[in-house]
């Protein structure tokens, strides 16, 4: 799965600022993502499915936090929490889930996440939580 | 003491009841006809001159409802004891076999000159008609007691079976008609142990099998109690499935048999079948309407568990499905929201580039489009169980472009199916509800899929007869067997929702309703072990159509 970059002319990707990685298999809440994101100075990646994000962990780019959709084909939400979780090197890497489910409060302690974010959200809660987390 | 002259004796044979005389040495001076037949003799002359004791001997004396009558309640001793006008009901069983008769007995003593030539005279009333009208109706109201008990209706059919034993007949079997098994043994009772483990043993090797045509399945086809009062040996071998089988059933022991349907609202759900094996107890046509009507009531009860079970189940169902269709809305929300954020963003930087602006705009109209499918779906679904009117969307659409889109979103769900479509030339164009036409094959395509777990090719042929559209989906799978195939369109036996296949929401009964709505049928045709075909017609036009100017 290709890392989506941010389309727009006017806000060119800012390898320098922190970095967050968007897990979720819809394609345009992605690109909302990217651009929102990226547009306020972040370094944004995306992955359509668990294992597309762990490729991109694999690499070397560790995200300071993970937005998680949770009910993804292939390896879902539930299946990447817990690989992160049991490995070292990203035991410092915060999840904020992102899902529909009216007991997302349930699902986000489950997996030990540290926000939840109920669709549709607003963009500007979402910015919130990555100010808020990501003080790396 | 003289004989009774000549009228005497004629009003006597004139009564109905049996009449007797004795004396103090307990002979008989005198009896009727009634009394000798009572007696089971012909004439009166074969009982005149003969012990009392002798003749009581032949039966054992029972009380009306229970165990052995005490002798000396017999009314005749009574009165020869004193008493005035003694009275008894009395059940008199033949030892010799045969059923139970009642007798309502009084007696009376004319005093002699001397006590030696006491007589009494001793009436016997036959009640039993009376009696057995009471025991049934006795036992019709235990078994609907048992039946109103809100106990799980297994262990219900279970008591009235053994109810029925053996006060109606030596044991008795009640089979259910369940979805996807077909016919199946709820209830065996018999009347001693050894006989029951036989009869389960036999019911278990043996079952009714629906393409053996049994007596069970005949009588259910033609809806009307089966009524076999003497059971020859030939009827016996044409039952038998086998050698082994025939052998266990002269073992079981079948002198007369009646099979009933389990009946309500117009419905077979089963059927209850009552046979004695005991020389002498036939079932005569009196018998037959008990035991129909015990089949009503079982079968009103059974009716009544399952609108029970439906209506919950129904209920559970339609939570699930709103669960999940509100869960599924959230996404496509989610970036109707997202878009319209991100262009005020970027409207408020001064950074709006147009392009990306008609982009974002073009997103939210298609998810919107989605979420109001969903919206119909949800819909659809709710409607369909409540009977309200559903309006239709018609357009002109060639048949075989529903059909193949259907078969494009099933394809990726179904593995190792292989979907082929052969459309006839010329190919049906007609008036129908293109959303809801799709979701009609998305199921039918959906339970061919379902109905051969083994993978196999499913044929769907589109044609046309007259004005009338047909679709037939042909499976190569297990088939439906010939009980349940009005079963599956019954809105309770919609059957587990997988979430994959589109269309949630949509059970055959949905089909078969929204399909007639536009003036057409669902048939189902299937060979069990072969596969099944579901045919769909539509006219190609429906009523109303040409005045909508479409």
């Amino acid at each position: 799965m290709q890392t989506a970059q941010p389309q727009h002319p006017a806000t060119p990707p800012h390898s320098d600022g922190p970095r967050v990685l968007v897990v979720d298999d819809d394609d345009a809440l992605r690109e909302i993502y990217v651009d929102a994101l990226g547009g306020s100075g972040y370094d944004v990646r995306g992955a359509a499915d668990g294992a597309a994000a762990l490729r991109v962990m694999e690499s070397g780019w560790q995200p300071c936090v993970i937005f998680l959709d949770l009910r993804m084909p292939g390896m879902d939400g539930w299946e990447l929490a817990r690989r992160i979780r049991s490995d070292a090197r990203w035991r410092h890497v915060r999840i904020v889930v992102v899902a529909a489910h009216f007991r997302i409060d349930r699902e986000a302690a489950e997996i030990g996440a540290s926000a939840w974010l109920q669709k549709p959200f607003d963009l500007g809660r979402l910015e919130q939580h990555a100010r808020r987390l990501c003080d790396c | 003491m003289n004989p009774l002259d000549g009228r005497l004796a004629a009003i006597f044979d004139s009564v109905a009841d049996g009449v007797t005389v004795l004396d103090r040495t307990g002979h008989v001076r005198f009896a009727n006809d009634t009394a000798a037949h009572l007696l089971g003799r012909r004439r009166a002359n074969e009982v005149i001159g003969l012990a009392g004791a002798q003749l009581m001997a032949e039966y054992e004396l029972l009380e009306s409802e229970g165990g052995a009558l005490d002798p000396n309640l017999m009314p005749t001793r009574r009165a020869f004891a004193g008493e005035a006008d003694p009275e008894q009901v009395v059940r008199f069983r033949r030892r010799s076999g045969g059923d139970d008769h009642w007798s309502l007995v009084r007696a009376r003593l004319l005093a002699g000159e001397r006590s030696e030539d006491d007589l009494v005279v001793t009436a016997f009333q036959d009640i039993t008609s009376l009696k057995r009208s009471e025991a049934r109706l006795r036992l019709l109201a235990e078994a609907s007691a048992i039946l109103a008990e809100p106990v799980d209706y297994p262990q219900a059919l279970q008591r009235v079976a053994d109810l029925a034993v053996p006060g109606i007949a030596d044991w008795c079997v009640v089979d259910v008609l369940e979805w996807t098994r077909g016919v199946t043994r709820a209830a065996i009772a018999h009347a001693d142990r050894d006989g029951l483990a036989l009869a389960r043993e036999v019911w278990q090797r043996w079952p009714a099998d629906a393409s053996r045509h049994g007596a069970v399945h005949e009588m259910l086809a033609r809806r009307t109690p089966t009524h076999v009062p003497e059971v020859t040996e030939e009827i016996l071998r044409a039952a038998a499935q086998d050698p082994e089988h025939l052998a266990a059933l002269q073992q079981l022991g079948m002198r007369s048999v009646v099979i009933v349907p389990l009946e309500a609202r117009g419905e077979m759900l089963g059927a209850l079948t009552a046979v004695q094996s005991t020389p002498g107890r036939r079932f005569e046509p009196a018998d037959v309407e008990l035991v129909a009507e015990l089949g009503r009531r079982i079968g009103a009860a059974i009716d009544v568990a399952r609108l029970v079970w439906e209506t919950q189940e129904n209920a559970r169902l339609r939570d699930e499905f709103i669960a999940v269709a509100s869960h599924d809305m959230r996404t496509p929300l989610a970036a109707v929201r997202g878009y319209a954020q991100l262009a005020q963003r970027h409207l408020d930087r001064g950074e709006l580039d147009t392009e990306a602006l008609g982009r974002w705009l073009r997103d939210i109209d298609a998810s919107v489009d989605r979420l109001t499918d969903l919206v119909s779906e949800l819909l659809d679904a709710t409607l369909v169980r409540a009977e309200g009117a559903v309006p239709l969307q018609l357009s002109r659409i060639p048949m075989s472009d529903v059909v193949r889109e259907a078969v494009e979103r099933l394809e990726p769900l179904s593995d190792g199916h292989r979907f082929v479509v052969a459309v006839a030339d010329p190919e049906p164009v007609g008036v129908w509800d293109a959303a809801r036409l799709g979701r009609v094959l998305d199921n039918i395509l959906g339970n061919a899929v379902k109905y051969s777990p083994d993978g196999g090719e499913v044929r769907i042929r589109v044609g046309q007869d007259d004005d009338t559209a047909i679709v037939a989906v042909a499976d190569t799978g297990i088939g439906i067997a010939p009980g349940d195939r009005e079963l599956i369109f019954n809105p309770m036996f919609r059957g587990k929702n997988t979430g994959s296949v589109a269309g949630t929401g949509l059970g055959l009964a949905g089909s078969r309703r929204l399909v007639g709505l536009m003036g057409g049928s669902i048939t189902v045709a299937s060979r069990l072990g072969e596969g099944s075909t579901f045919t769909v017609r539509l006219p190609l036009a429906p009523p109303g159509a040409e005045t909508a100017g479409i």
